[in-house]
């Protein structure tokens, strides 16, 4: 049986969360010049359009592959999990207290500029969370304990996005 | 997406917002999430001897269409009866909130957080 192509062998990396990102960044430039549409003849519709294709497969294999959030989903999509359909049992009571707590101090945060030496510690600190949920991913991931590994995605995406919402918060702060 | 009027004035007059003593055995916590929008809702009740809901707080961090639909079910659970509360469906408060499609699992983790709630307070008054 032929082995599916994924993202990672496109890139030549290997199937892994620790990617070499000067790599992935290459071999990413250099296909897409390869596969640039602009490279295929103007008369040739066809060749045109599998160039343009190819060259939006390229796009999000890059993009899924580049943020570390997207690829841990992606590889556990590849080991046949659904990462999308979520039910209140993939979610444990410390990570929601945790999620609320954490919340809950950035809401406590001064208004204005004054704010922003509050929310500096507390993106420091989600920072090192995601590191640290980032360790147990792997190690679930290459225990083979997929349900284990699907949640801490889960509790990747809750600090990913709480740590996204505090830089837009910033922004807002310093008036960009 | 427009914002319906009613979920415009719960999302800026939130109803019960708060927390309640979750040590109190006549206090039952439902505590949900959903990890890609990274809402987080916590909903509270208190059961009298009667079994009637007689308070009900709420405290979500998420879209205007999750703290619409939390603030909403703490107003309608409030002198129901645990089964009357069970029998609330996300269906109806994406119908009185009038939630679009892409909105409609606010509603669910609504509904999933008031259900999480009663069976922790059946829990604990049950032992």
């Amino acid at each position: 049986m032929q082995v599916p192509e994924d993202y990672f062998s496109l890139f030549s990396l290997e199937r892994r969360f620790a990617i070499d990102k000067n790599a992935l960044a290459a071999n990413f430039r250099a296909l897409q010049n390869e596969n640039h549409p602009d490279r295929v003849a103007a008369d040739d519709e066809q060749a045109k359009l599998l160039a343009v294709q190819k060259s939006s497969l390229l796009n999000d294999a890059y993009a899924t592959l580049k943020s570390p959030l997207a690829r841990a989903g992606y590889l556990l999509t590849l080991q046949g999990v659904d990462v999308e359909g979520v039910s209140q049992d993939d979610l444990d009571m410390a990570v929601l207290m945790e999620q609320m707590e954490l919340r809950e101090k950035v809401a406590e945060a001064p208004a204005g500029e004054a704010g922003l030496a509050v929310l500096l510690p507390i993106k420091r600190d989600i920072q090192s969370r995601i590191a640290a949920r980032e360790q147990r991913f792997v190690a679930n991931l290459e225990g083979d304990d997929l349900s284990s590994a699907k949640r801490v995605f889960h509790e990747l995406q809750f600090l990913h996005k709480l740590f996204q919402e505090i830089e837009v918060n910033e922004e807002k702060r310093l008036g960009y | 997406m427009a914002y319906s009027d009613k979920v415009i004035d719960h999302y800026e007059n939130p109803r019960n917002v708060g927390k309640m003593d979750d040590t109190d055995l006549n206090v039952g916590t439902g505590m949900v999430g959903a990890p890609a929008c990274g809402d987080v809702m916590r909903l509270q009740i208190k059961v009298n001897a009667d079994g009637v809901i007689e308070d009900a707080k709420f405290k979500t961090y998420g879209c205007g269409s999750a703290i619409a639909s939390s603030s909403l079910l703490t107003e309608w659970v409030k002198g129901r009866s645990l089964d009357e509360a069970t029998a609330i469906k996300n269906s109806d408060i994406a119908e009185e909130l009038g939630l679009p499609p892409v909105k409609i699992h606010c509603s669910v983790l609504a509904e999933d957080a008031i259900k999480a709630a009663i069976a922790d307070v059946k829990a604990k008054r049950g032992a």
